[in-house]
């Protein structure tokens, strides 16, 4: 699941780690006690739902700020490692 | 009285009468956090500079004669995980920690066009969760009430601001009780409103299924005025109701509670929570039936029992896959490896704490074949189950009084470690979440200690106006506790 989660742990962590979400998910199976037969899925009710707005292109000013945050530039473009399964 | 004594209604009032200036209220606010945040911790940025020159900005505008708006000059602070535009928003995070967003969110662009001057922003869990601020990357927030003890959380910096007279008004989100524990904790009010009130776009997500807006101040009038200027349809949130709201403020007219029925909790023994707490249960049922309401002890069977579980398998679900954005390639913290993988699981695995972590690993698991069929269906389930049972209650009340916290303020350091017990302590407010119902903390007075007593009173969904009305009642019957500043505070310095 960690992995899963793009998440590693350490090997001294991992049994804390699943003895307390072992707890957690004991406390939470609770929610298949209830006898919900015939009861549909939870969803909002709105009052009144909200009309789209267009999806418009415009100019950014900041592009040139967002574009310096970024970890690694390549010329005009993002850097992102290799992906593993294509080495 | 000193400008930082005065509600955010008294400190437009008096700023649009030119009795002070809002480059003065804006000092004034900056110069109480330069006195008391190396004590209390609240803020994660002041910024003064843009505080200055926006209020310079409404200062120009009242003397040509132009209305600034409800909020004029009133200095605000915002929770570090709403986007503000050239200021930069970490979520108390380390994947975040130097992260400048390009827009505002739209409850900050709300309060800057009513006038309001935005002078912090406010420490917090990191990304939201938790509930004592103790799990930050610039450190725990300190309870300005008593510096011992936690002020809640996870937007205890923005209850800590208020409290400590840094600002009359701040914004926080609340998810499962973020701004209503921490308000309890702090001794002042906090409301959420009903899912859908308040726009979401621009407020980092922690569950997108739960997160709302919320206002907090030392009055219920206070909150009222800021929902009037944040509560209002916004083509940017789906999620949020384009219905036209009414005048928050105008139902804080309401005198009394004759003809009003109030319903009060009683599924819970007064052994299985703090006495005083549970003495201020009972006190403010006591006022409301001397305010003319008629007062009839309720039980939630369904919310209580199964609130806190529905909760935790919904929101842990929702917040494994809106952490995912955090990769280490849109986003702050950066910490590369030879391959892809290797790269998102070295930056998320180095920048998130190990609460985060267990709540993003846990959510995974849970929309996973076999643990969805046996945890995150039942629950949605649960979930509809809980919003009839609220809705059978508001069919027989107008409001609901019930605890906001179990405990009171814990000292710092001594959190629950296992995470169940922990969790508990959301118990009465985690079922309104799900609900999506409004809900305020209101202070009730204080123990000898200076140690805040709250309740807090829910109603039904879309009723934030009317549940505002009977709140201000409450709040006048004992005399305002919540605009009274923290003993401990002035004595420390």
């Amino acid at each position: 699941m960690a992995r899963a989660a793009q998440i590693r742990l350490a090997p001294e962590d991992v049994d804390r780690m699943m003895d307390s979400i072992n707890d957690i998910l004991s406390f939470c199976a609770l929610v298949g006690d209830l006898d919900c037969a015939d009861t549909p899925d939870f969803t909002w009710r709105m009052k009144k739902l909200p009309s789209r707005r267009l999806d418009e292109a415009g100019d950014w000013a900041d592009r040139d700020r967002f574009k310096s945050m970024s970890p690694t530039m390549e010329g005009d473009f993002f850097r992102v490692p290799r992906i593993h399964a294509e080495d | 009285m000193e400008i930082y004594e005065m509600t955010a209604s008294e400190t437009a009032e008096g700023i649009k009468a030119g009795r002070f200036s809002a480059v003065e209220a804006a000092r004034c606010g900056l110069s109480r956090i330069a006195k008391f945040d190396g004590e209390v911790n609240a803020c994660v940025t002041v910024t003064e500079e843009h505080a200055i020159a926006t209020a310079r900005r409404v200062d120009g505008m009242i003397a040509r004669g132009e209305d600034p708006g409800p909020l004029a000059g009133v200095p605000y602070i915002a929770k570090d995980n709403f986007c503000t535009k050239g200021i930069r928003t970490t979520c108390s995070s380390r994947i975040l920690e130097n992260w400048i967003p390009t827009y505002n969110a739209s409850a900050i662009n709300f309060m800057n066009g009513a006038g309001a001057v935005l002078i912090a922003k406010s420490n917090l869990d990191e990304f939201a969760m938790g509930s004592s601020t103790e799990n930050s990357i610039i450190g725990p927030t300190k309870n300005p009430r008593d510096l011992g003890r936690v002020p809640g959380g996870s937007s205890g910096g923005s209850a800590a601001s208020v409290a400590a007279g840094y600002v009359p008004l701040a914004l926080g989100s609340d998810t499962g009780g973020s701004v209503r524990q921490p308000a309890a904790f702090c001794g002042i009010q906090g409301m959420k409103p009903s899912y859908g009130e308040v726009s979401r776009f621009g407020i980092v997500a922690y569950a997108s299924a739960l997160d709302q807006v919320s206002p907090l101040a030392r009055t219920v009038g206070d909150l009222a005025m800021a929902l009037n200027v944040i509560a209002r349809p916004d083509p940017n949130d789906t999620t949020c109701d384009a219905y036209d709201r009414p005048d928050f403020a105008a139902s804080l007219a309401m005198r009394d509670l004759r003809g009003k029925r109030i319903g009060v909790f009683a599924g819970f023994e007064a052994e299985q929570m703090d006495a005083e707490l549970y003495g201020a249960l009972t006190k403010a049922a006591a006022l409301c039936e001397a305010a003319g309401a008629t007062v009839e002890p309720i039980d939630l069977p369904i919310a209580v029992k199964y609130g806190v579980a529905t909760y935790y398998v919904t929101a842990l679900a929702d917040a494994s896959s809106k952490l995912g954005c955090f990769d280490g390639i849109r986003y702050g913290t950066h910490i590369d490896g030879p391959t892809l993988t290797d790269m998102y699981a070295n930056t998320r695995t180095a920048s998130f704490s190990e609460e985060v972590r267990r709540r993003i690993i846990l959510g995974t698991c849970l929309l996973t074949e076999g643990f969805y069929q046996n945890y995150y269906g039942p629950a949605l389930k649960v979930r509809t189950k809980m919003a009839m049972e609220f809705e059978e209650l508001f069919s027989r009340i107008d409001a609901y009084l019930l605890p906001t916290s179990p405990s009171m303020p814990y000292p710092m350091g001594t959190k629950e470690t296992d995470p169940t017990r922990l969790y508990l302590g959301d118990i009465f407010t985690v079922p309104i979440s799900l609900g999506g119902l409004p809900g305020i903390n209101i202070c009730m007075g204080f123990t000898p200690d200076d140690l805040p007593l709250s309740v807090q009173l829910v109603g039904p969904r879309y009723g934030d106006a009317s549940l505002l009305g009977i709140a201000g009642v409450i709040e006048r019957v004992v005399g305002r506790p919540g605009a009274a500043a923290p003993r401990k505070l002035e004595e420390v310095r």
